[in-house]
């Protein structure tokens, strides 16, 4: 123990000496968290999607007593399209627009008649935000005119059928869907609150794909970068024992992802702080979850560890290693990406069972299942993550061949 | 006479090539006994063998009587706690001070506030080059911060690898004096590895000539002499290696 002691104390005053890297540690997720919020909310708003319509139609038509141009038309998309902040031009060219919509010849004609479904063709610019922005408050207006134009020909139907109709969504959609409420995986009705912190859990747990990289720089650096300053060859002499030096590396490592755990969680506030006030939406922050949060980067950052470790220590430079360590990040990046596509909680048993061998899917798994109520399932994942961090850990400190690290590399 | 360091018919193989072809080597107990050779010899792959950092191709190893089983963790760790190695190419912690950087291998190895002092002392390093960072000392303080790391636990070995390597003149004297009075005063083992002829011809008392892996002398150096018919240890080390 001694040993381990003398090996932490040494580390953790390198590390805490290292002033850039302590720098760009804590800068860049405090730089970059909040920034990703701003750009979301400010740069969207001042980015004013257009939509330019070009009004081929000379018809008009009437349902009952009312009568309709192409112009009136028109000018209903562009008043509601304006309410949606959307900029419109009709039949003029802007020096650059979003969207094209065509108004076909006949179109009113289609759109009066109780017989014929009237067109609208709508050119986008692909890959665009302001395009995809544009399209939706299009769609939405479109909606909305679809559904007036229908109760009004529903409502001269049942004149001509003298039928007295005081709904007409009762025969336009007889079948409409809202939602109710939440609910968890298990069926069991959740508050509002409760919906707003599984819904939070997700982002928190997308939020991981940035811890793996500073704790495995650092490891690396730790251990091949000693190679390199040529001071492993002493240490290595020493009777110092081998797990002990592992473990008090990796440990060393571990408080550089406690740091970025720290530092990732106050981030992640400023970030839902920004988003709240961009939007003019409060947004609920659970304590225990970002509690729950820092620890579960914790025990990511001591996994990503425990599996690159084996891999440091048989790689013959820094960059080999680095190389070799980055495939683990990607690995990690790829498990948090698919949170905001996956719900990994839902998965098959058996794919659930296999997807937890990655650590990285019982990180996303102990936060998920912390935000649904089930502690014990949450208790047990972060288990799990010890676990195969510990079992990783004992491999390495055997898989040290003093020789092989010895020798220049090829 | 005790024999602290026996290699016996040791060769060692390294990605195909043979680094050293069964040597033989005898170390006394209490002797400054001086491995010397050209560059590409052998000598610092004869060093790490000694320091149980490379296992053999072949051979035995010996340790103060003992045969290093070197698949024993347990042996291993025992046998580094008696002997130190400073190789050729080592430096320090560049952002520890001088005196954690002794601090710390003194926890390494357990030794008392006492030997720390000692260290301190052989180091010859004030107590406020001390509590600089090592990073901004020159190549000779850290050199001999390094030969003090290296002497503070009075081993019963020490191996040194090149001790003056890249050191000037005067840096040099001064790391040699350090040796000398440490085994004049403790009587204790020092292996040390030179190309310098007449670093050798100063500190040693045994020597052992090495060359493409071979050992092509090993004795007294007034044998060496007599044997060659030379007036310098240089000559002999020419002599013996152009005869090869």
């Amino acid at each position: 123990m001694r040993d381990l002691k003398a090996i932490l104390r040494k580390e953790i005053l390198e590390l805490i000496r290292d002033y850039r890297t302590l720098l760009f540690l804590t800068l860049m997720p405090l730089a970059t968290m909040p920034l990703i919020a701003y750009l979301m909310t400010s740069l969207q708003m001042i980015q004013v999607p257009s939509i330019l319509i070009i009004n081929e139609d000379r018809s008009s038509g009437y349902i009952g007593d009312h009568y309709y141009t192409s112009s009136d038309i028109v000018n209903l998309l562009k008043e509601r399209l304006s309410q949606n902040g959307v900029r419109t031009y009709i039949n003029r060219n802007s020096s650059s627009i979003d969207l094209m919509v065509i108004i076909p010849n006949n179109f009113v004609k289609n759109l009066t008649s109780l017989n014929t479904q009237a067109f609208i063709q709508v050119f986008q610019v692909p890959g665009s935000s302001a395009s995809d922005k544009a399209y939706g408050a299009l769609v939405s207006v479109v909606d909305y005119l679809s559904r007036s134009f229908s109760d009004l020909k529903i409502e001269y139907l049942g004149r001509l059928a003298e039928v007295n109709i005081t709904n007409p969504a009762a025969i336009r959609e007889p079948i409409s869907v809202g939602l109710a409420g939440y609910i968890a995986p298990s069926g069991a009705g959740i508050s509002y609150e409760e919906a707003w912190r599984i819904f939070i859990a997700k982002l928190l747990a997308f939020s991981l794909i940035f811890v793996s990289t500073p704790a495995t720089t650092y490891i690396v650096d730790s251990i091949l970068g000693e190679k390199e300053r040529k001071t492993l060859e002493i240490l290595l002499s020493t009777p110092i024992n081998k797990r002990y030096l592992i473990l008090g590396k990796v440990f060393a490592s571990s408080i550089v992802g406690l740091l970025a755990a720290i530092i990732d969680v106050i981030a992640i506030i400023l970030f839902f702080v920004i988003l709240s006030l961009g939007y003019g939406v409060y947004l609920m922050i659970d304590p225990m979850l970002l509690l729950i949060t820092g620890v579960v980067v914790y025990l990511t950052t001591l996994a990503t560890l425990s599996i690159t470790l084996p891999l440091i220590i048989r790689s013959s430079t820094i960059r080999t290693a680095q190389v070799v360590s980055s495939v683990v990040t990607i690995v990690s990046s790829l498990i948090f990406l698919s949170v905001l596509f996956i719900d990994l909680y839902s998965l098959p048993r058996d794919t659930q069972y296999l997807l937890s061998l990655i650590p990285y899917t019982n990180s996303v798994l102990a936060i998920q299942y912390y935000a649904f109520g089930e502690i014990g399932l949450s208790f047990m994942h972060l288990l799990m993550l010890i676990g195969l961090s510990i079992s990783l850990i004992i491999l390495s400190s055997k898989l040290i061949n003093e020789e092989k690290l010895l020798l220049k590399p090829l | 006479m005790s024999i602290d360091v026996k290699l016996d018919s040791v060769s060692k193989v390294i990605r195909g090539k043979v680094i050293l072809d069964k040597i033989d080597l005898e170390v006394p107990r209490g002797s400054v006994f001086c491995l010397v050779g050209p560059n590409g010899a052998g000598k610092t792959t004869t060093m790490r063998i000694m320091a149980t950092l490379m296992r053999p191709s072949g051979g035995d190893v010996y340790i103060v009587n003992e045969k290093i089983d070197y698949r024993s963790l347990s042996l291993l760790q025992k046998v580094r706690r008696i002997l130190t190695y400073l190789p050729e190419e080592a430096d320090t912690y560049s952002r520890l001070t001088g005196l954690e950087y002794l601090r710390f291998f003194a926890d390494i190895h357990g030794i008392s506030e006492e030997d720390l002092k000692f260290g301190i002392e052989i180091s010859g390093l004030s107590a406020e080059d001390l509590k600089r960072k090592t990073g901004t000392y020159s190549r000779g303080m850290r050199r001999r911060l390094l030969i003090a790391r290296a002497l503070m636990s009075k081993p019963q070995i020490a191996i040194l690898d090149e001790p003056t390597s890249g050191l000037d003149v005067f840096s040099s004297v001064k790391v040699r004096e350090v040796i000398k009075r440490f085994s004049r005063e403790y009587g204790k083992t020092i292996i040390l590895s030179t190309h310098n002829m007449l670093e050798a011809e100063d500190l040693c008392e045994r020597i052992a000539l090495i060359n493409k892996g071979r050992i092509v002398f090993s004795g007294d150096p007034e044998e060496a002499l007599k044997k060659t018919s030379s007036s310098n240890l240089e000559e002999v080390f020419v002599k013996l290696c152009e005869e090869r």
